[in-house]
């Protein structure tokens, strides 16, 4: 018969996972994903963000498999995401056809179209409301029902009455700029534009791939990275000039283009998105001193409703075009090495991999360190 | 594995299908894979979900296959690749799993091994994952897989020309402990510049007197690439060298692919006269083969306590019990080391010195011509230098002149004196000197324009010519990167205000002296050492201090330390940019008394910048005077000092007494 192998490994996996399962469901419930496509719509959106994929009930899967832990689910959605074959690219969005469900500008009180607060907490206070935890699907109706009448009535004589026409604002707050001060152009990132789910990235990169691991970035990593900026490893404060968040329709070209009809575009669905325009004060030095003030654009967008996240993106998108050696924020590699989720959850779970090698050969390098004394 | 034949789609996903044309999209055998999401104990309907033989979808495949490619035709080089990501997380062996899953076949069998052993939870869970998606057949048994996917381990068992190993990698970078960059440490292997690793190398020997890198010992590819080899133990290196089978490494967190094709030389960095070794636990005997010369685990009784060692390979360990008489591998014996030969500078290096003729007093070492510096573009008005400026700056387009229109000659063993007020250009011309302006390093434009300021564009025009740069035949401002930094590595010794800018902070003075020895090609630590122990003690370091970093010693030793390691590789041209400025008076006269006594016993040609004109008298041969980027004045020392004539240099000698 002779030695056999151990197969203690195997079994040892198989068994935490049965652990892992039964952890899920040992209240005996499990939650419905169109319960968390309806309840949870933020953290879905930080989800499909981060994942860069905008499908709701996949988020929704993920999220349930990996038992409410985002890391996880947008590891989930990666790895699904990498069986599939890239089909087609959508045509450039349009930002400015958004239909929008909420738009703010911090810059001026007075924009084109006007401001128009939607739904948000920004206003609320943030007290506890215990009586969510009977609430039930009979409240739910019963609110939705009352909120839908009231709309139809027009809720306030003094205001327009709310209809459900699409908002669309087609001019941005950033048109009224010039009239006041000098905007500084940004170079376009259509001439360099480069996909990094297909191409590996390599320093320094054009603005579209500074752009793209931005929105894919870590929520909690983005913000952080711009509050450096904000609060001392930086001087920014940049003027929000525009937030809007809303709906914008993909398309993507025919695959069979007919010549004789021209531009054959197929519309594939909308996704719900956040951008953001902020202002920042810079300025050209002249002769004796001399300041030219003018004004750059920091830009945000991400998948979903993440206002904070887009927020921090366009500071740090003004950041990295601004590199100084004090402040990591505005450097490039430190920024986008670290900011993704995967990357950075991943390189420090691994810590919990065996290294029984390399500590071996460690010691040994240490404990000889100990036998020769320190002669150099 | 789970293997489901279903002919009718390749790539079977419903949103997506209305823009598919399915025949781009064929893949091997036609066939698609389950994989279960959930386990089988879910009281759910298993979501099973099809993918392509061995996961990823062909088109990123072919993408990962031409990165191996030409990992395979360029050894040793960080091919970077997209990585894709894959149900195991990051840092897990991603890097190599994406290498197996795009190279193996029906064909192949399978070995997965994690930290020597094939039943490590990660090797379980990568070898489940990839039989799975392919239904390649597994082994334990090296000699019997064609495929070997380890993390931080090579097998004992010799490989053969047949056989694969894939190694994951968690950092390929082996210069990333010297430099933080990635754009940096691309160049750097662009050029063959390696000398800060070895300096690192050096700092361990000075530190602990011996190698302190444990796993991960950076080597030479073939005489080209230095390369990470994966966190493998310093045994396991000389597997690598000469081996008969390729062998792919694969980061995917950090997403690069590199090789080493069979029969390639890979030889560890270490110094001819501190050899690199085995560590010590492969002189063990294993308790249960009794094999030794392989790599141990540390075995120890449960109930007595007791320690013992055993086989980290343990295939191997039990192919030997079940085959006693099985030999031990013979290749492992050595770690291959250079020859003296093979890290000599090549010829090269600093071809620009050809041409060179014995420097005569008569031609100048150093001839400037017409050198401008400018932030910005230039307009027809200031760039006719017959127009006026205003304060440094064109009044039409705001264009800033730090150097305008400056020419001036150094003849060989002389002492030229730059003064000026703050502001006047001095440091700029002997930074453009030390050919330390450009578009990369923008360190100089960083302090002249505020940080606010988009892309401050730099332009040096003009002519320098040194008379060991091509003997004074061609212009170095037109030099390439390459030849610029190998001019400031051996050529020019420069010394300035910011100890900061030339020391590492964080490395010993000794390796700091060192490094420059290593840039010249030496790779003999006694030698290094004994020079450099030699020059700091010129400089009056103490010498139970050399160990120490210069982030501890006081602005007098740390210019000190810079003046030795600016002259450690005997430069003909030493530049020196207010080198005693912020010091107190008697370190200031120390500092002073060695750059004079230098110049009197070497006969050094050098250029100083300061704003103080003691310094000046003392040192200074001949003087230029800058006032606003342009030289107004110049002259032997004692008669622009003496008897000034411009009225700028008046009002600076008076505001001196």
């Amino acid at each position: 018969m002779g030695y056999v192998a151990t197969i203690g490994g195997e079994i040892a996996i198989e068994e935490a996972l049965k652990r892992l399962t039964y952890e899920r469901l040992k209240d005996e419930r499990s939650l419905a994903t169109q319960d968390m496509i309806a309840g949870m719509p933020r953290l879905i959106d930080i989800i499909m963000s981060e994942a860069s994929l905008y499908d709701r009930p996949l988020a929704a899967i993920a999220l349930k498999q990996a038992q409410g832990l985002p890391e996880e689910a947008v590891f989930l959605l990666r790895a699904y995401r990498s069986t599939l074959p890239r089909l087609a690219t959508t045509q450039p969005l349009q930002p400015s056809s958004m239909t929008t469900i909420r738009r703010i500008s911090a810059s001026f009180k007075e924009i084109p179209g006007g401001q128009f607060l939607g739904g948000t907490p920004d206003y609320t206070h943030r007290l506890l409301d215990q009586k969510l935890a009977e609430e039930t699907h009979a409240d739910a109706q019963k609110f939705v029902a009352a909120y839908r009448a009231q709309c139809e009535e027009g809720f306030d004589p003094t205001h327009d009455r709310i209809d459900t026409n699409p908002l669309i604002f087609p001019e941005k707050v950033h048109a009224m700029l010039p009239s006041i001060q000098a905007v500084k152009k940004v170079g376009s990132p259509r001439n360099a534009f480069i996909d990094l789910t297909r191409e590996p990235p390599k320093f320094p990169l054009p603005r579209s791939g500074r752009l793209q691991l931005l929105t894919r970035g870590q929520t909690g990593a983005v913000i952080a990275f711009a509050y450096a900026l904000q609060r001392s490893f930086g001087e920014l404060h940049p003027t929000v000039g525009e937030l809007r968040v809303g709906q914008l329709t993909l398309t993507v070209p025919s695959p069979w283009p007919d010549e004789t009809e021209g531009d054959d575009a197929y519309t594939i669905g909308d996704i719900l998105v956040t951008e953001v325009e902020t202002f920042f004060p810079t300025a050209n030095l002249h002769g004796s001193g001399e300041k030219e003030h003018a004004l750059a654009i920091g830009y945000g967008f991400c998948f979903g409703q993440n206002e904070s996240k887009a927020i921090a993106m366009s500071m740090l998108d003004f950041a990295l075009r601004h590199p100084h050696p004090e402040y990591p924020s505005t450097q490039e590699e430190f920024v986008l090495y670290h900011i993704d989720t995967l990357e950075a959850s991943g390189f420090i779970a691994h810590l919990k991999l065996p290294h029984y090698v390399t500590f071996a050969s460690l010691i040994d390098t240490l404990s000889k360190g100990e036998e020769k004394g320190h002669d150099a | 594995m789970h293997k489901a034949i279903d002919p009718a789609h390749s790539v079977n996903v419903s949103h997506q299908e209305d823009f598919t044309r399915q025949e781009d999209f064929t893949h091997q055998g036609n066939a698609t894979y389950l994989v279960n999401a959930t386990h089988q104990v879910n009281s759910h309907e298993p979501r099973d979900f099809k993918t392509s033989f061995a996961y990823l979808d062909e088109l990123s495949k072919r993408a990962i296959r031409r990165a191996v490619l030409k990992a395979v035709s360029i050894p040793g080089y960080q091919v970077p690749f997209s990585s894709r990501e894959l149900p195991i997380a990051r840092g897990w062996g991603t890097g190599g799993l994406q290498l197996t899953l795009t190279t193996i076949t029906d064909d192949d069998t399978l070995k997965v091994i994690d930290q020597g052993t094939d039943e490590s939870v990660n090797a379980v869970s990568i070898k489940k994952f990839i039989t799975q998606t392919s239904g390649v057949p597994t082994t334990i048994w090296t000699q019997e897989a064609t495929i070997i996917q380890s993390r931080h381990r090579i097998p004992e068992t010799p490989l053969r020309e047949d056989q694969l190993l894939i190694l994951q990698v968690p950092l390929p970078e082996p210069l990333r402990r010297y430099e933080p960059s990635e754009a940096m440490t691309r160049r750097y292997h662009a050029e063959g510049k390696y000398d800060g690793i070895w300096t690192l190398l050096l700092e361990d020997i000075i530190q602990h007197g011996h190698y302190h890198t444990s796993t991960d010992h950076p080597v030479l590819v073939h005489g080209r690439y230095v390369m990470a080899p994966s966190p493998i133990p310093r045994h396991d290196l000389a597997k690598l060298h000469q081996a008969a089978n390729l062998t792919l490494f694969g980061a995917g967190r950090e997403k690069k692919i590199y090789a080493v094709p069979p029969y390639t030389d890979v030889i560890p960095l270490a110094f001819f006269d501190v050899p690199l070794e085995h560590e010590r636990i492969t002189e063990k005997t294993c308790r249960l083969c009794g094999a030794s010369g392989v790599y141990m685990d540390t075995w120890i009784d449960p109930q007595t306590g007791e320690v013992s060692y055993q086989c980290n390979d343990t295939a191997f360990c039990l192919w030997r019990r079940n085959h006693p008489n099985s030999p031990l591998p013979q290749s492992t014996k050595n770690i291959p080391s250079f020859s003296r030969d093979e890290t000599k500078r090549p010829e090269t290096y600093l071809s620009f010195t050809e041409g060179e003729k014995a420097p005569s007093s008569l031609t100048p070492l150093v001839r400037a011509m017409h050198v401008t510096v400018r932030y910005g573009e230039g307009c027809a008005h200031c760039r006719d230098k017959m127009h006026r400026l205003e304060h440094h700056s064109c009044p039409y387009c705001g264009t800033i002149y730090a150097l305008r229109d400056v020419s001036f000659d150094l003849y060989p063993g002389e002492v030229l004196g730059i003064v000026g007020e703050s502001g006047s250009g001095k440091s700029t011309l002997l930074n453009a000197l030390a050919l330390a302006i450009d578009q990369k390093n923008a360190k100089n434009a960083r302090a002249a324009i505020p940080a606010s300021h988009d892309h401050p564009h730099v332009d040096v025009r003009g002519d320098i010519r040194f008379a060991f740069y091509h003997g004074g035949q061609k212009n170095v401002l037109r030099a390439s990167l390459q030849e610029k930094r190998r001019l400031q590595d051996v050529m020019l010794g420069v010394v300035y205000q910011d100890a900061t800018q030339s020391l590492n902070m964080h490395l010993s003075a000794l390796a700091n002296v060192s490094e420059k020895l290593i840039t010249l090609g030496l790779r003999d630590v006694r030698t290094m050492l004994e020079r450099s122990k030699a020059l700091l003690g010129k400089v009056q370091i103490p010498e139970e201090r050399v160990k120490q970093p210069p982030r501890l010693f006081s602005g007098g030793m740390r210019q000190r330390v810079q003046i030795a390691r600016a002259l450690v590789t005997e430069p003909p041209l030493l530049l020196l940019d207010e080198v005693t400025t912020g010091l107190d008076l008697t370190v200031q006269a120390s500092v002073l008394d060695l750059l004079r006594h230098l110049h009197l016993s070497e006969q050094l040609s050098m250029i100083i910048v300061s704003h103080d004109l003691h310094v000046i008298r003392m040192l200074a041969d001949r003087t230029l005077v800058m006032f606003e980027g342009q030289i107004i004045e110049e002259g032997m020392t004692d008669q622009i000092l003496d008897d000034p004539q411009k009225p700028f240099t008046q009002k600076l000698v008076r505001s001196l007494l």
